[in-house]
């Protein structure tokens, strides 16, 4: 007799409980990987609850950051920001060197001049520095005691209206009078050719009177 | 409530009324990532599980696929979805991890097509021979599972998974197959098995 397809199935389902009832083995094993499947799922579990941990906090930060409460927080954090760093800009400009700070800025000028001239440089010049004036007499121009220069100084005339504007390295401002120029000019301290840029050395004496103003080989080193 | 939310609660009750007690538990796993719900699923499967990777290997490779299986339920449940037959997605799980584990070692069984083309008093001489021999030392207690694991690979493959439910289009998806092919298989198998089991 030919065995039908029910009792090929029913073979199969017998011989499956057969296992899952009497095979101590397959029952071992089984228990082993329900042990260890569980414990997989746990380590898993955990691990991805402190994602969820970190994914919480963040969707709170996100959610705090969409709301009014800190685009104002923000706000106000900006503007005290912004008025903070003004009031350190303020403090530095205050505090520090003005030599340092500006390269633009003049803060020193230097008159060099006749007596007497000092208004009129002052009023030509247009500007209220605070201005040192140098005066010359004749009689110091023509004395020999100004052969003796003390120090030199490297600048660029920047400016021949009647005076000689010229800037040292020190951004300071030194104005020439007309009329020392032409006194400087009789004596032979001058250079004859000194044009708007060109690069000088001006030489100074104890008193910081200015000697001679000739023109510099060298560009102007700072 | 509207009347549209209304038909739309009865048909979500109806779909979900739809599934089957492993799915529902698969989708409370898979949200929850519980392990009641893994647990329970585990105790419904699992020996059927390893029923039929043992019938297509060794009781030491099948606790090893068995549990890798499972572990790729774990790390993969996103991947089930409401309507997926919890039982076909984890034994195509299963196979696909034996048939990794064989390509891994280079075992021939998977692959080698010519097996099913054994001519049937060949396969039960072997067979034969090979049964008498295992129940003679106590290897295989059981007769049944003895004469269906000299089935070649593929056959026995097609078969176990008939006797565990699973309609042709079903064994066809999980063994990546033609239906007509399977049920060819299922037939060489049956006679196959018939033939042996009447000669011991």
């Amino acid at each position: 007799m030919s065995i039908s397809d029910k009792e090929l199935q029913d073979a199969f389902k017998r011989s499956q409980q057969v296992q899952k009832q009497n095979d101590g083995m397959s029952e071992k094993a089984n228990a082993r990987i329900r042990e260890r499947v569980l414990a997989y799922n746990k380590a898993i579990e955990s691990d991805s609850g402190i994602k969820r941990v970190f994914a919480a906090t963040a969707a709170t930060i996100q959610a705090y950051i969409a709301s009014s409460t800190l685009r104002f927080t923000a706000v106000a954090f900006a503007i005290v920001a912004m008025l903070g760093v003004y009031n350190i800009g303020t403090f530095q400009r205050n505090h520090s060197s003005p030599l340092q700070t500006a390269a633009h800025r003049v803060d020193i000028v230097q008159y060099h001049g006749f007596e007497g001239e000092d208004k009129l440089l002052a009023g030509k010049a247009g500007t209220d520095y605070k201005a040192r004036f140098n005066t010359y007499t004749q009689q110091y121009i023509e004395s020999n005691l100004v052969a003796k220069a003390v120090t030199l100084e490297p600048a660029t005339l920047t400016a021949q209206n009647g005076y000689w504007l010229l800037v040292s390295c020190k951004n300071q401002q030194v104005v020439v009078s007309e009329n020392l120029i032409a006194s400087l000019n009789i004596n032979g301290r001058i250079d004859g050719d000194i044009n708007i840029g060109t690069h000088v050395a001006l030489a100074f004496d104890a008193q910081g009177r200015i000697l001679s103003i000739k023109q510099s080989s060298k560009p102007l080193m700072c | 409530m509207s009347i549209g939310a209304s038909l739309q609660n009865l048909f979500q009750g109806k779909r979900e009324k739809a599934l089957g007690v492993s799915e529902r538990l698969m989708l409370q796993y898979s949200a929850k990532g519980d392990e009641a719900s893994l647990a329970a699923l585990f105790d419904l499967h699992s020996h059927k599980l390893f029923y039929f990777l043992k019938v297509l290997s060794d009781s030491t490779v099948a606790e090893d696929m068995c549990q890798r299986t499972w572990v790729k339920v774990i790390e993969n449940r996103h991947l089930f979805k409401s309507g997926d037959n919890f039982q076909a997605w984890l034994f195509t799980i299963g196979r696909r991890t034996l048939i990794d584990e064989f390509r891994k070692n280079a075992k021939l069984e998977y692959n080698n097509e010519a097996v099913e083309s054994f001519s049937l008093s060949e396969l039960l001489k072997n067979a034969q021979f090979s049964v008498e021999d295992d129940v003679a030392k106590g290897i295989e207690k059981d007769v049944f599972k003895a004469c269906i694991q000299q089935l070649p690979y593929k056959q026995k493959e097609a078969l176990s998974l008939q006797f565990e439910g699973f309609s042709l289009v079903e064994i066809a998806t999980i063994c990546s197959a033609e239906k007509e092919t399977i049920k060819t298989r299922i037939r060489y198998a049956k006679d196959s098995l018939k033939t042996m089991l009447e000669k011991l």
